[in-house]
């Protein structure tokens, strides 16, 4: 029973800081707000992104693809049917004709993303994880190549606008909170236990009859529904999009909020989408132009991109664990044994451990 | 559309994408790191030739070797040395990241705009023209640049010191520097090999169409890694004909697809991938009974 | 003398340290000792044999020479240096040769590259020519399969071959792992009689093996190692006292320690 509670409180920090984001958005400003919001959105995307990255240790670029479905899915679905011969005239009938509701498309959006992410990945998930990985790359370029030129689906090449902003402060509050308790409950399931087990020693796991590939794709496939979800939210915050929005940058940005929590953890891919997402917010700002103070700062455009591209690395490289150690916080940890003193010796490292003999 | 232009075109591109492959596998097999940012060599040499485009061709083309080769070393200097003992989902990420970080170079020094390359343009002029076949100077020169630099890496590996000591790394680094071999002089040499790669493959794009922009060496390297992992990423040989096969693909599709739907010559290109892939997990290339499950 | 100037001018007072000296060397994997401060050395020309079971640190030891371990405490000399901190490659160069556990051949490389290999760390200085062997007339067989893929050998032959190969670096200490593992009693026959015979020309050797009786017999000194320690140390009179070795070898606990 102890264990049990002792998972559980672990799932609190990670819902506790979702939340404090919230609480401390409605405090600010209209226009900071929304950034509070959007930060709540990257959150969504990066615990979507952990379910399969951090639990079967395989790298994907690929999740941004659902990210994508889940983006236009949700917005050219909601967008009024009046209005939708106007902005994409080629659109196929029944897509034109129909418009469904906000709460309506983001359930879409997560079946696409999820029945998306199952057929590629039967094909990919067969590969050793380094391929896999890689061959990822394949389906976000498909999902970009399609959702850029067919115009039976969508706009094209086009910005796609006048979507429903419904994604308010406490929308991404739910959907974030939502995305953890569904990857925590993941990552303590059978299927999620197995694969982790996999990820520190794929032949031990294999031998007692393990099938790893099956596993992949389960939560391949699971990230893939929590990643048509936060792109849902994603679209029904910022009520336009074009594919280049949802394409390698966002992979980059997404991949490096991971990279800097920790990829091993919830509250590692919590914590840094956390911090990644404010430090892009506000450097965006900076390039934009803006005064701290009395100094007036400009940076050159790219300058969120190289100093985020050097943070990921530095990380990688000094702590390739993140800064969370890819451990959970465990609240009782951090109460209850403190007193005593006694140093509770985390479990060293998933990487590099080397072996004996 | 003559289908001996379509081929020669075909194999053209599926040289140079050959030689992206070369540059990236041998860094993979030395030291199993897949280099994302093997791109931005190729965007170095490119923006280098655009910079040097008024001094007289030669020392352009040198300068660009130059640059892509001191980068090279200058990556495994500063970054990917630590990671020596990492795993390869930690380098991947590694590579990613210095990849876009030197990507967002590119963008503050030249905008995204993208600049122009334009002197070796000359060689866009057709060389060949028989019967309906044209084939430019461009062309032979991604088949004859191709071929050497094939044949140089083939002979360094095989006939030289350096070469024998990397096909040792390669096979089991560990017991290789038992023996003696310079883990940092082999890992310098793959460097340093795939910097004058990067800088010729540079030179041939450019002469075909002379736009270099931010992502010009990105969205050839992910092609050529996809190339790698449907050829077989485990052997040199396999990698650069998945390589080859990759480029290949694109150009022979990019002339097939009626013009229409050109637009979808990536999906084209991605869903035959997968296709592969699927019937051959191992590798295009790989020897019948290699299996996935060695390395998961 | 061609020694290291270091080691020269101590040489001068005192008599000339022995090739390897072990010092409290202790070795562990992420916090489990695998080697627990052991301490012994090996004097110019002695054959020493390291034996005891599975798991015992035998091969730890060996790697943690060559700087292929990660050492928590006290030091390998080799001629009287420190080897602390320095790269396995260097350790190579500098005339210590490992034949590893499971030989580690490179199956696809031919035997003459496998052997052009072995040369990389010969050092061309004439500094001991004590150890010129010509191995292919020790181990005609890798001249008689020069240009065949050494994966295609047999495991006895890839054993001849790892061996040869770490004599042409013209090592003047030679550490063995196992050597006899896993071949055929006619090919362990070939692998000893090449031991005795490279001993002969005045080569240093450490050899760690599991065979113990044979190892107690070849060697001047053996020290049975398990659970990570030094538990006794046989002299070649006491191979024939298979109680002694075997007490050693698995009851050393209750007699073996101070």
């Amino acid at each position: 029973m102890s264990a049990a509670r002792e998972k559980v409180l672990q799932l609190l920090p990670p819902l506790l800081l979702i939340v404090l984001i919230g609480l401390v958005g409605t405090t600010v400003s209209a226009g900071t707000k929304t950034e509070f919001t959007g930060v709540l959105v990257n959150i969504a995307i990066v615990i979507a992104l952990y379910v399969f990255i951090g639990n079967s240790g395989v790298i994907s670029f690929g999740q941004i693809a659902f990210v994508a479905i889940g983006a236009f899915a949700a917005g050219v679905m909601t967008i009024p049917s009046e209005v939708k011969p106007t902005l994409m005239p080629e659109l196929f009938p029944f897509i034109a004709n129909h418009s469904i509701s906000s709460f309506e498309s983001l359930i879409l959006a997560s079946l696409l993303g999820a029945f998306i992410a199952f057929v590629a990945g039967i094909a990919l998930m067969r590969l050793n994880g380094l391929a896999a990985g890689i061959a990822t790359f394949a389906v976000l370029e498909i999902v970009h190549n399609v959702l850029r030129f067919w115009e039976k689906i969508g706009p094209g090449a086009k910005s796609l606008a006048l979507i429903p902003e419904t994604t308010g402060l406490w929308e991404a509050v739910l959907g974030a909170l939502f995305c953890a308790v569904i990857a925590f409950l993941y990552q303590h399931s059978r299927s999620g236990r197995l694969l982790r087990a996999a990820r520190e020693d794929a032949p031990a796991a294999r031998a007692i009859g393990v099938n790893i590939h099956l596993h992949r794709l389960f939560a391949f496939t699971l990230s893939g529904a929590l990643a048509g979800l936060a792109g849902g939210l994603l679209v029904h915050q910022i009520g336009s999009i074009t594919t280049e929005q949802v394409f390698l940058q966002l992979t980059f940005i997404t991949l490096a909020m991971l990279v800097v929590g920790g990829m091993g953890s919830l509250w590692g891919a919590v914590v840094g989408g956390a911090l990644v997402s404010f430090l892009n917010v506000y450097l965006l700002k900076l390039e934009a132009g803006a005064s701290v103070g009395p100094i007036h700062i400009d940076l050159p455009n790219g300058s969120t991109l190289l100093i985020i591209g050097v943070v990921m690395a530095s990380i990688v490289i000094l702590r390739p664990q993140g800064i969370t150690g890819s451990r959970e916080l465990s609240p009782r940890r951090w109460l209850g044994r403190r007193r005593r003193g006694a140093s509770t010796s985390p479990p060293p490292p998933v990487a590099d451990a080397p072996k004996a003999g | 559309m003559n289908w001996i232009q379509t081929l020669v075109d075909a194999i053209g591109l599926g040289s140079v994408y050959a030689l992206v492959a070369i540059g990236l596998a041998l860094i993979f097999g030395v030291m199993r790191l897949v280099n994302f940012a093997h791109g931005e060599l190729i965007t170095a040499a490119g923006y280098t030739l655009v910079v040097a485009h008024a001094l007289p061709v030669p020392v352009a083309i040198a300068l660009a070797v130059l640059v892509a080769v001191v980068l090279a070393w200058l990556m495994e200097r500063v970054a990917f040395r630590r990671l020596r003992n990492a795993q390869p989902a930690t380098t991947l990420v590694a590579t990613f990241a210095v990849a876009f970080a030197l990507e967002a170079v590119w963008l503050i020094a030249f905008g995204a705009r993208g600049e122009s390359a334009d002197l070796l343009s000359s060689l866009n002029e057709p060389a060949i023209q028989t019967g309906g076949v044209t084939i430019r100077w461009v062309t032979i020169a991604m088949l004859g640049v191709g071929g050497i630099l094939l044949g140089a890496t083939t002979l360094l590996l095989n006939r030289t010191k350096i070469g024998l000591q990397m096909r040792a790394a390669a096979a089991d680094f560990r017991a290789a520097r038992l023996l003696g071999v310079r883990a940092d002089a082999v890992i310098s040499a793959a460097f340093v090999i795939s910097g004058v790669m990067a800088a010729a493959v540079a030179i041939l794009l450019t002469a075909q169409q002379p736009l270099v922009t931010p992502t010009f060496g990105l969205e050839i390297t992910i092609l050529a890694l996809v190339g790698i992992v449907v050829g077989g990423m485990d052997r040199l040989t396999t990698a650069t004909m998945g390589g080859f096969a990759i480029g290949f693909l694109n150009s022979l599709l990019g002339n097939l697809l009626p013009s229409s739907e050109r637009v979808y010559l990536p999906s084209a290109v991605f869903l035959i991938v997968i296709i592969v892939l699927l019937v051959r997990p191992v590798g295009l290339f790989a020897p019948r009974g290699a299996s996935t499950a060695e390395r998961l | 003398m061609p020694e290291p100037a270091a080691a020269a001018t101590a040489a001068t007072a005192t008599p000339a340290p022995p090739v390897l000296e072990i010092d409290r060397l202790a070795v562990s994997f992420a916090g489990v000792p695998a080697v627990r401060e052991i301490s012994f050395s090996v004097k110019r020309g002695e054959m020493v044999g390291l034996i005891g079971p599975n798991g015992a640190g035998k091969s730890t030891t060996l790697l943690s020479i060559m700087g292929a371990a990660p050492v928590v405490g006290g030091e390998v000399r080799v001629d009287g240096a420190s080897l602390r901190g320095r790269r396995t490659e260097d350790i190579a160069r500098s005339g210590v040769a490992l034949v590893p556990e499971g030989r580690h051949i490179f199956p696809g490389l031919t035997v003459a590259e496998n052997l052009e290999l072995g040369e990389i760390s010969r050092r061309d200085d004439g500094s001991h020519p004590d150890s010129e062997i010509d191995v292919r007339e020790l181990f005609p067989i890798v001249e008689e399969f020069r240009h065949r893929q050494a994966g295609a050998l047999s495991g006895g032959q890839q054993q001849q071959l790892a061996i040869a190969r770490a004599l042409l670096s013209r090592p003047h200490l030679l550490l063995l792992d196992e050597p006899s593992l896993g071949l055929a009693p006619s090919v362990v026959e070939v692998v000893w009689s090449a031991l005795r015979q490279i001993r002969e020309r005045g080569v240093t050797i450490l050899l760690v093996e599991q065979r113990a009786q044979i190892t107690v017999q070849l060697a001047d000194r053996s020290y049975v190692m398990n659970n990570g320690e030094l538990r006794a140390e046989l002299a070649p009179s006491e191979a024939e006292d298979l109680e002694k070795i075997t007490t050693a070898y698995f009851g050393a606990t209750a007699e073996g320690e101070r």
